[in-house]
């Protein structure tokens, strides 16, 4: 088992069966109103949309957020790999990867980072990629203790 | 019903698989351009939700190779991809996709473009 899928294996291990209709009353979620109310868009990132993109579901997101901080790292390596090695197109199709996956947090600044320093790379403008890299390095930064947060959430 | 969702994210990969096995559907998960082929090949899935970006064949060659071959070509394609390159989203549509979708897409919307390919009617609840 690779150490990608030992993380997804980690990350769903206590979650309930959802196939099972029984249990999708028992399961931990939170309405859209709810959501706002424990909201706290000033930070890294969005949590009322974030949830509403897990349909309330607590848990989801607590697994999401799991997967997040074990594959970011090799996606991080990535970034620094192709801007250290400057070929745009590495740097534009590591950036995308990174975008994509904080996206689905809503977590606006890192994404903007990343799409930033994915922009650059797909226009082949060196200039500025380094500084893009360490602003995306920071915005993740920010974002780890959220993230972190979100693994032991509970509404 | 089986959806086939071919994306490297994982973490999307998750959200999605999640929710729609809350609907009752069975869900394939390639994470791959080849794996998303010969998965698409192998099983039939009744839809597939693909991203552009993936490592091993991108989506577009996916994309070309489900709406030439004569196993495939009728299998409903939703794509979802955050490309920043305009010329991706014409590309997309002269291969062939059935919905295009910008990443990250709106979940709602999403399930409802399930719903329509598929001819079930919104997805928009989960099985209760």
């Amino acid at each position: 088992m690779s150490a990608n899928e030992s993380c997804l294996v980690g990350a769903v291990a206590s979650r309930h069966p959802v196939e099972d209709p029984r249990v999708l009353t028992t399961m931990p979620t939170i309405s859209a109103a709810e959501a706002r109310a424990v909201a706290d868009c000033s930070g890294p990132l969005d949590r009322v949309a974030a949830l509403l993109r897990t349909e309330g579901d607590v848990e989801l997101l607590a697994e999401m957020a799991r997967i997040f901080l074990c594959d970011s790292p090799r996606l991080v390596s990535n970034v620094r790999s192709a801007v250290s090695r400057a070929v745009p197109l590495e740097i534009e199709h590591a950036a995308h990867e990174l975008k994509g996956c904080v996206g689905n947090f809503a977590a606006h600044d890192a994404f903007n980072a990343a799409a930033n320093l994915e922009m650059l790379g797909h226009l082949g403008q060196m200039a500025g990629v380094r500084e893009a890299a360490e602003r995306l390095e920071a915005e993740l930064e920010r974002l780890e203790p959220a993230m972190r947060g979100l693994t032991t959430a509970r509404v | 019903m089986t959806i086939l969702v071919a994306d490297d994210d994982k973490v999307h990969v998750h959200l999605l698989t999640t929710l729609l096995k809350k609907r009752g559907f069975s869900v394939s998960v390639a994470h791959d351009g080849l794996a998303a082929w010969t998965t698409a090949l192998r099983s039939g899935p009744d839809a597939i939700i693909l991203d552009i970006h993936m490592p091993a064949g991108t989506g577009f060659e996916v994309l070309r190779r489900l709406k030439t071959s004569t196993k495939t070509f009728q299998i409903p394609v939703i794509v979802v991809s955050g490309s920043v390159a305009t010329e991706d989203v014409a590309r997309i549509e002269e291969l062939g996709a059935d919905h295009f979708l910008r990443k990250p897409a709106d979940v709602d919307q999403l399930l409802a473009v399930i719903g329509r390919v598929l001819n079930t009617g919104p997805m928009l609840n989960a099985v209760a």
